[in-house]
């Protein structure tokens, strides 16, 4: 090793040289690990110019006429908050759930940190951290004390604030509850509220929760959303003038969720040209309505999952637009997202 | 099978038979001898490995018979003990097959039993096919369950429950198998002569059949001849053939005009128009299936171009498939015909008795195949189980059954026809047997060799076995001999013999064949080790049969716990939760609410997954898992508990008097565990505990099984750990602890360890410091003479220690590196359960099975079932899985493409895959490649409302093929993600609407280059996923 003796031999010559090359590299690591392992400035959130991301998905070609009627006698306001959404993982709460319930022996497990499930016999309780989902499904039915005993929506909703209060130690509002029966047990669903909206999922049937009891208070299934979003830190931003929603909502670029229904017409059309009317068959299989009318609008919050990390305020429209199906027009019902805040303050993905 | 896993089956079977007969070590009378040269812990590794990998071939005649006489078919049973017994052994007839297989076989397990053992166990694979191929799995699963059931602690009726719950029962795969093997039966029967072609024509057959064609929804097929080369009017002949001739007077009479007086007649009338209407336009259908079918194996060329098939050739191939599928013609293998195909139109539900039936029917036809010159491994197959448990039938009393001799000879007497001669040997061999039977039922004295065991009641003394067997045997052969003598002296006096009579004659001389086959065999055996193997095979076999015929095998074939459904057999409906006790320390037990355990029948297969979940449960490789862990031989003492409990039982008043409990304290105590009253009375200082924890036999069963044995099946991994735990802080670093801080205060130690880590001082110094320490401590005065005392003794003392410490110390250093080495392993295994998530059930046994599962590793319940038709050509399983985005199994295909009349399977080439009886933490659909999600629907309904399918996820890898999964939760946002990332789960909380969701499953579509694929062809052969063929 010729080279390392000349090395060792000029360090021990040149003692002055050594130090200097030793600190060299020492702030060459250091600034190295620094890049690193250095945090990056995220900004700051009291800045009025950061942008935020849309969880609504851009380039939906869809125009929708949207009548001054149906906004002119509501208030909208000017600016609404837009919630951080506290990624936190429920999994300990949700062990806390079931012992709340009075349940034990269950078997927990995680799949890639990314599900955990905990079962016992055929009931099992899924937690999904994505989206903070809670799925529960009780075989023999779990006692929880309850009065289930309502019949209206407002008492239907009253009933999941009592379960998440009494359950999960959550205090959730509800709106747009609904009651159906499945065989001798009630199903209730229900709408998160946040700050006097409506919370929505990006779906079609979008009530975030619901539950399946019977009438002596035991519960059977249910899903539940726990998310949960910073209180403290939201940042109030201006919405969009509704009167200027239609034209912005004829930009492709605009974000916006179309979710499209089934009408009577439809089903009539579908029994006609011999397919079965079956979600799963034959659905995809119908054109998507790019022109409609709103029936109806409402200002809401809307979650997607915890990949975006705000809750945001969005318009929704109830509409009916026309679709040709087997040469023949069909109106169908529509379910419109769309984004809410000012559009100077969307961060749009690939714009 | 690896030379280093049968090394750890034979280290594992040895310690079990060390564990069996340890309690015997002073014992040497009881004690079993050994062959010499072999260790008698291979004979019983060699029977358990047989049991283990073909369970199915280990059920006893009696276990047969009744299954036979709960079927209400016999003759159905006879079939296994005759035709399979001859028939499919064609060697049998000329007495070079069946026997000289078993003289074979048993002659290997005795000379070279490690050899043997070998053996079994490399052909596991094969043989679970075969084990499955007889079809009595699910009888054997549901043993096992009650196995498990019962050391668990359950009550019989629990236990029996589910194990009713675990049994059988058909699934897709079955009805698959089913397609097969008409195809297979029809080919062979065709081609009987031509071995390769017949397995060719097999497999086209199976082709243009399609896989699911034939067996949708579990039938066999919605009429008995779903194919038919005939006239319309042949076939409406064959309708007309089946009617009786009163139904027949009844048809002609309502379509000459006239008219009936009795209302009754009026509407049987109205029914057979109604079946003669089905069977005329069910013509014209089945004759377009013909012709397709007719149409694909004339398209089936070789290499050369040239057809494989001529028209005759077809011709004969399909009408043979017709026959093979007209499940009343196996009446021909002594079936009874009479539920199976009465008139056309019956729907044949592919239930386990048709299913049974169908087995074999295609063993028979393949039996057909086999050249005993040269397809002896082939017959040695199904030939190698029956060897040892036919030897030992024979041997251990019920196969001597001097009965049916009796009944034989007293059947000939009463014929008029009997010559003098002939009338005199028969009374002659009629004493010889009573003879015979005589001393049979000496030799029939209780032996104790097994007693102890707790293998039921206590076996034959097998030391006069031999000589018994013998004796029967020569019985049997006189009886033939006899009557084919005498039928030779006809014949050489010029008589013509009647059909009887050369029935007889051929009969007798095929069994003075066998018999004298028979009897050479028996002599060739070597005295002792016939005596002892026999000896421990019966009492092996014994405990099995007990399991089958006794408590399990009854209830489960006697429909007590089978409903009907149109002759699909049904598990029960709900059963009520099962509760276990568990030991939760001495003397304490915990009960849990398994009420989840046994459902009802839409969900069977979730209770038996979870099952599968703790063992992989198959029969073969759920039995060597148990013996594997113990917990085969921890039933066995449960059936020694419950003598036990009997046996408290007996001494219940004294028993409660010496515990100072009520009557009906101790009565409930008995009821949930009773292993509490005898922890209660091994604790008791009470003179008298001991009195009745004693007396006959008592003693040892309690000691040996409710004792260790509890103990036994109560030792586990997270018990271990637990208690390694405490160990570890509490006396361990306890002690540590407490030794540094009594010692730290000891200025003359803690100078020496410092000098002692500096390398100053030795060993002998240290010791020293440490007595100076100790006597310091202790206060002792070192002043004065005291102080030569003391420097004397401290001095002998240290020399004394060092002599002694310094082999203690390397072997402390030993014990240091293996407790180190110990506890990497724990880490290890305790990493695995971390990252697995192991565990289904929260049960004490659920950690010992990841270390020791015998069998599990290459357990895949839809491999290589059929080696007659391999599975390249994509319509079977294959065996790897390297990117396939689910890796549960079973992976049952519910739906697919063009499979049925939904539109959207059709139109997107789609595939369900089916997830309810997957652990919910299992059904999972993994990226089987780089890429990214790009969509993601949440919904909690799956309705005709919108298109949210109970939950939307779509992927698209890094080539832009797009993987669309329905009904699923997302388990990650819309973004990139890599390979295996776990991202979608089954929903199953969704409501069944009966179009959209009718139970957890995968709903799965591929799109590439933006035009929809065959997903069942991309899954299978791109992806390589192994998933049951779709419908």
């Amino acid at each position: 090793m010729p080279i390392i003796e000349k090395i060792k031999k000029l360090f021990s010559e040149n003692r002055p040289l050594a130090l200097l090359i030793t600190a060299a590299l020492i702030l060459f690591l250091v600034f190295i690990f620094s890049l690193i392992f250095g945090k990056k400035d995220q900004g700051d959130n009291t800045n009025d110019n950061y942008l935020i991301e849309t969880p609504l998905p851009t380039g939906v070609d869809h125009d929708v006429t949207i009548d001054s009627v149906l906004y002119k006698k509501k208030e909208f306001p000017d600016e609404l908050k837009v919630y951080k959404i506290v990624s936190s993982n429920e999994s300990s709460n949700v062990e806390a759930f079931l012992l709340k319930l009075g349940l034990s022996g269950f078997t927990k497990s995680s799949v890639q940190s990314l599900l955990y499930t905990w079962t016992k016999g055929n009931s099992l309780v899924e937690y999904v951290p994505n989206d903070q989902s809670v799925t529960f499904v009780f075989e023999e039915g779990v006692v929880t004390g309850l009065n289930t005993q309502f019949d209206t929506s407002e008492s239907a909703q009253a009933f999941m604030s009592r379960f998440y209060n009494q359950f999960l130690q959550k205090d959730y509002k509800f709106t747009n509850g609904k009651i159906t029966k499945e065989g001798n047990r009630i199903r209730v669903e229900a709408s998160r509220m946040i700050d006097n909206y409506p919370l929505y999922l990006a779906n079609h049937n979008s009530y975030t929760d619901y539950l399946v009891v019977d009438i002596n208070g035991n519960l059977y299934k249910g899903v539940s959303v726990l998310i949960d979003y910073d209180r403290e830190k939201a940042d109030t931003i201006k919405l969009v003038d509704v009167s200027n929603l239609q034209s912005l909502l004829g930009t492709d670029t605009y974000p916006k969720e179309v979710f499209q229904g089934v009408s009577e017409a439809l089903i009539k059309a579908i029994g006609e040209s011999g397919q079965k009317l079956d979600a799963a068959d034959s659905l995809s299989d119908i054109p998507i309505a790019k022109l409609s009318t709103a029936k109806s609008l409402s200002l809401v919050y809307y979650y997607s999952n915890t990949s975006f990390k705000q809750i945001v305020p969005a318009y929704r429209l109830e509409a009916e637009g026309k679709i040709l199906y087997n040469s023949k027009e069909i109106t169908v019902p529509l379910t419109i997202f769309t984004n809410a805040l000012d559009p100077s303050r969307v961060y749009i993905p690939n714009e | 099978m690896a030379g280093k896993r049968k090394a750890e089956y034979e280290d594992a079977l040895q310690s079990i038979y060390d564990f069996i007969f340890k309690n015997n070590k002073n014992k040497g009378r009881l004690r079993p001898g050994r062959i010499s040269g072999a260790a008698a812990s291979d004979k019983l590794a060699a029977a358990l490995a047989e049991i283990a990998s073909k369970p199915g071939f280990y059920a006893s005649d009696v276990v047969m018979n009744s299954i036979g006489q709960s079927i209400g078919s016999p003759e159905w049973i006879r079939l296994w003990t005759d035709k399979l017994n001859v028939e499919k052994f064609q060697g049998a007839d000329d007495s070079a097959g069946r026997l000289r297989v078993k003289n074979i076989e048993t002659a290997k397990l005795i000379t070279n039993p490690r050899k043997y053992v070998a053996g079994a166990y490399a052909s596991a694979k094969a043989e679970r096919e075969w084990a499955r191929k007889v079809g009595f799995a699910g009888y054997i699963d549901g043993a096992v369950a009650l196995l498990w059931a019962k050391k668990n602690g359950m009550s019989w009726g629990d236990a029996a429950k589910l194990s009713a719950a675990a049994s059988f029962e058909l699934q897709p795969i079955h009805r698959e198998e089913a397609s097969r093997m008409f195809a297979e039966t029809a080919a062979y029967e065709t081609f009987k002569g031509d071995k390769n072609k017949a397995y060719d024509a097999a497999k086209d057959l199976y082709k243009a059949i399609g896989s699911s064609a034939l067996t949708r929804g579990g039938k066999v097929t919605a009429q008995v001849q779903t194919i038919y080369g005939g006239s319309k009017q042949q076939y409406l002949q064959d309708f007309l053939s089946k009617l009786k001739p009163e139904e027949q007077a009844l048809l002609q009479k309502g379509q000459s005009g006239q008219k009936f007086e009795d209302m009754r007649d009026s509407d049987k009338y109205r029914g057979l128009v109604t079946n003669l209407k089905k069977y005329e336009s069910a013509y014209d259908r089945i004759n377009q299936r013909y012709n397709e079918l007719a149409g694909h194996l004339s398209k089936v060329r070789d290499t050369s171009g040239q057809r494989l098939y001529s028209d005759n050739d077809i011709k004969d191939l399909l009408n043979s498939y017709s026959d093979s599928k007209d499940l009343s013609k196996l009446g021909e293998l002594g079936v009874s015909s009479k539920d199976v195909g009465k008139y056309l139109g019956n729907v044949h539900e592919l239930n386990p008795t048709i299913y049974r039936r169908l087995i074999n029917r295609n063993l028979h036809a393949k039996m057909m195949l086999q050249d005993p010159d040269k397809d002896m491994d082939e017959i040695k197959k199904i030939q190698q189980g029956m060897s040892v448990v036919g030897l030992w039938q024979r041997t251990h009393g019920e196969g001597l059954d001097y009965s049916v001799l009796h009944g034989q000879i007293a059947n000939e007497l009463k014929s008029a026809s009997l010559s003098n001669t002939r009338k005199t040997q028969l009374q002659n061999l009629q004493k010889q047997v009573e003879s015979f039977q005589q001393e049979h039922a000496k030799m029939l004295g209780p032996s104790k060799m097994f007693g102890y065991m707790g293998m039921g009641k206590q076996i034959p003394n097998t030391a006069g076995m031999k000589k018994s067997m013998d004796n029967y045997l020569k019985a049997e052969y006189n009886l033939w001999d006899f009557k084919l003598k005498d039928l030779q002296t006809k014949i050489s006096q010029g008589a013509t013999l009647t059909d009887a009579e050369r029935k007889d004659y051929s009969e007798a001389r095929k069994m003075i064949s066998l018999l004298d086959v028979e009897r050479s065999q028996l002599k060739s055996l070597p005295w002792a080790g016939n005596r002892i193997v026999v000896g421990q095979l019966a009492g092996m076999f014994r405990a099995y049969q007990g399991l089958m015929k006794g408590e399990l095998g009854n209830q489960l074939v006697n429909g007590m716990f089978w409903a009907t459904d149109g002759g699909n057999p049904l598990a029960p409906g709900e059963i009520g939760g099962i509760r276990l006790a568990l030991r939760k320390g001495k003397g304490e037990y915990d009960t849990q609410d398994f009420g989840g355990v046994v459902v009802s029948r839409d969900n069977i297969h979730q209770a038996y997954s979870r099952m599968a979940a703790m063992y992989y449960l198959s029969p073969g490789s759920l039995m060597k898992t148990f013996f594997w862990n113990g917990e085969g031989l921890a039933f066995l003492s449960s059936i020694n508990q419950e003598r036990a409990a009997g046996m408290l039982n007996l001494r219940k008043d004294k028993i409660a008097e010496v515990l100072g409990l009520s009557q009906e304290d101790l009565s409930k105590k008995m009821g949930s565990n009773f292993l509490s009253i005898i922890d209660a009375l091994r604790k008791s200082k009470d003179s008298r505990a001991k009195g009745l924890l004693k007396g006959a036999g008592f003693a040892s069963d309690v000691s040996t099984f409710t004792g260790s044995w509890a103990r036994f099946y109560n030792m586990n991994v997270s018990g271990v750990y637990n208690r390694m735990n405490g160990r570890i802080k509490e006396k361990i670093m306890g002690g540590i602890g407490k030794l540094l801080a009594g010692k730290i205060k000891s200025e003359i130690w803690n100078d020496a360890v410092s000098k002692f880590v500096a390398g100053a001082i030795g060993i002998k110094q240290m010791i020293r410091a440490g007595i100076e320490a100790l006597l310091q401590a202790a206060n002792v005065s070192t002043g004065g003479t005291m102080t030569l005392v003391i420097g004397f003794l401290a001095n002998v003392a240290t020399e004394a220690l060092y002599s002694v410490s310094k082999p203690l110390m390397e072997l402390a250093a030993g014990l240091v590196s293996a407790i180190v080495f110990f506890a990497l392993i724990l880490l290890f295994f305790g990493f695995v359960f971390l990252t697995q998530g192991f565990g289904i059930i929260n049960s004490p046994y659920r950690s010992i099975i990841p270390s020791t599962c015998a069998a599990c590793a290459d357990y895949n319940p839809d491999s290589g079932l059929y080696e007659g038709i391999p599975s390249e050509d994509g319509t079977g399983f294959p065996s790897s899985n390297s990117s396939c985005p689910f890796t549960f199994e079973p992976a049952i295909c519910t739906q697919g493409d063009g499979g049925n009349s939904s539109s959207y399977h059709q139109s997107h080439h789609a595939i369900d895959i089916g997830t309810n009886s997957v652990n919910a933490n299992k059904d999972i659909w993994h990226a089987p490649a780089d890429g990214k999600v790009t969509l993601y629907r949440a919904s909690n309904i799956c309705a005709s409302t919108g298109k949210d399918y109970g939950g939307w996820l779509e992927f698209a890898d890094n080539a832009g093929n797009v993987y669309t999964i329905l009904h699923v939760r997302a388990l990650v946002g819309v973004g990139p993600v890599k390979k295996g990332t776990a991202l979608a789960v089954t929903r199953r909380d969704l409501t069944n609407d009966g179009s959209c969701w009718t139970g957890p499953h995968f709903h799965l579509h591929v799109s590439a280059k933006g035009s929809y694929v065959n997903s069942e062809d991309w899954y299978r052969n791109k992806l390589k996923c192994s998933f049951s063929p779709c419908p």
